[in-house]
């Protein structure tokens, strides 16, 4: 296709709508991407983006093992299914985390222990370890 | 049929199955229920409408989807940019028009449509480089030259895909 007229198209459109352009282009397109210019490398660089593509790869998004386990107590779980989910989300997951924040900051003496207060927080991804690896896909996919 | 009136005041009649193709104002014509008067349409001009009602009445009867089901196939249908022959002659337009097409689909919630729109520029992006992404798209490259070295010290770890 021959554009007739030059024009920044992704860079008129509003943000969310950028982002959602840029959902349908694979990681070595996305990362050419952030080398056009500053704002492209914004949106680009976007935590949204790399946290789809992960999904779409059967990747978890990396979590910190260091941190204490919310759901210890919730009795659903079960400790070696999770721990292996874990090692293989930081395995696979290996350089895709420059961005990420840490959760060190957490104060786990008010974790909140509903799933729907945590839903409402949201922080779903404290959620991962007793929900099917099914539900988790569709849960995650919802937010985007 | 429903009546349509456009940001530079033109008028559509539209037949009621091809304007409901816009979730928008299907809810619109669900809450008002049946009225002789005209919709306006602030944010979409009369060159824009014409092409987005174009599409409507192709793809006239086609089953929308449900915001479940979208909800569901989301991750997959974004991985693959295929455009039906159909859809890729329709938006074979100059890039303006594709950037309000995309803006008017996304206003009207016409998910089919900003799909097309948001595929047809995601496959002019694929393969490219950053110099010919620039240039395509008119866009000035605002880094200095030690911030380009380090993004692309950065991207090092996916280079041998």
């Amino acid at each position: 296709m021959t554009p007739l007229l030059q024009f920044n198209v992704i860079g008129a459109l509003p943000t969310e709508l950028s982002l959602f352009m840029f959902m349908y282009l694979p990681a070595a397109s996305l990362l050419t991407c952030s080398l056009v210019s500053k704002h492209w490398h914004t949106l680009t660089t976007d935590q949204v983006l790399w946290r789809c593509l992960c999904y779409a790869h059967g990747w978890e998004w990396r979590m910190d093992v260091a941190v204490p386990t919310p759901w210890d107590g919730l009795g659903d779980a079960d400790p070696t299914d999770t721990d292996a989910v874990i090692r293989e989300a930081r395995d696979e997951g290996e350089g895709m985390d420059d961005e990420e924040e840490e959760d060190d900051s957490v104060d786990w003496v008010f974790m909140p222990m509903n799933i729907d207060d945590i839903e409402a927080q949201g922080l779903p991804h404290l959620l991962i370890p007793i929900t099917s690896a099914a539900e988790r896909t569709s849960r995650f996919s919802s937010l985007w | 049929m429903v009546h349509l009136v456009t940001s530079d005041n033109v008028e559509f009649v539209v037949d009621k199955e091809v304007v409901e193709r816009s979730v928008l104002i299907k809810n619109m014509l669900e809450d008002v229920g049946e009225t002789d008067q005209s919709i306006p349409l602030a944010n979409v001009s009369s060159a824009v409408l014409r092409k987005v009602i174009e599409y409507c009445e192709h793809h006239r009867g086609e089953p929308l989807p449900s915001a479940d089901a979208d909800q569901n196939q989301d991750e997959t249908r974004k991985r693959t940019t295929d455009i039906s022959e159909w859809d890729q002659k329709f938006i074979t337009v100059d890039q303006e028009m594709l950037f309000e097409i995309i803006l008017a689909a996304n206003y009207l919630d016409i998910k089919s449509l900003l799909d097309v729109g948001c595929k047809t520029v995601a496959n002019m992006i694929k393969g490219k480089t950053p110099d010919e992404i620039r240039r395509l798209f008119n866009i000035v490259n605002d880094f200095t030259p030690e911030e380009e070295a380090q993004i692309k010290k950065e991207n090092e770890w996916a280079e041998d895909r």
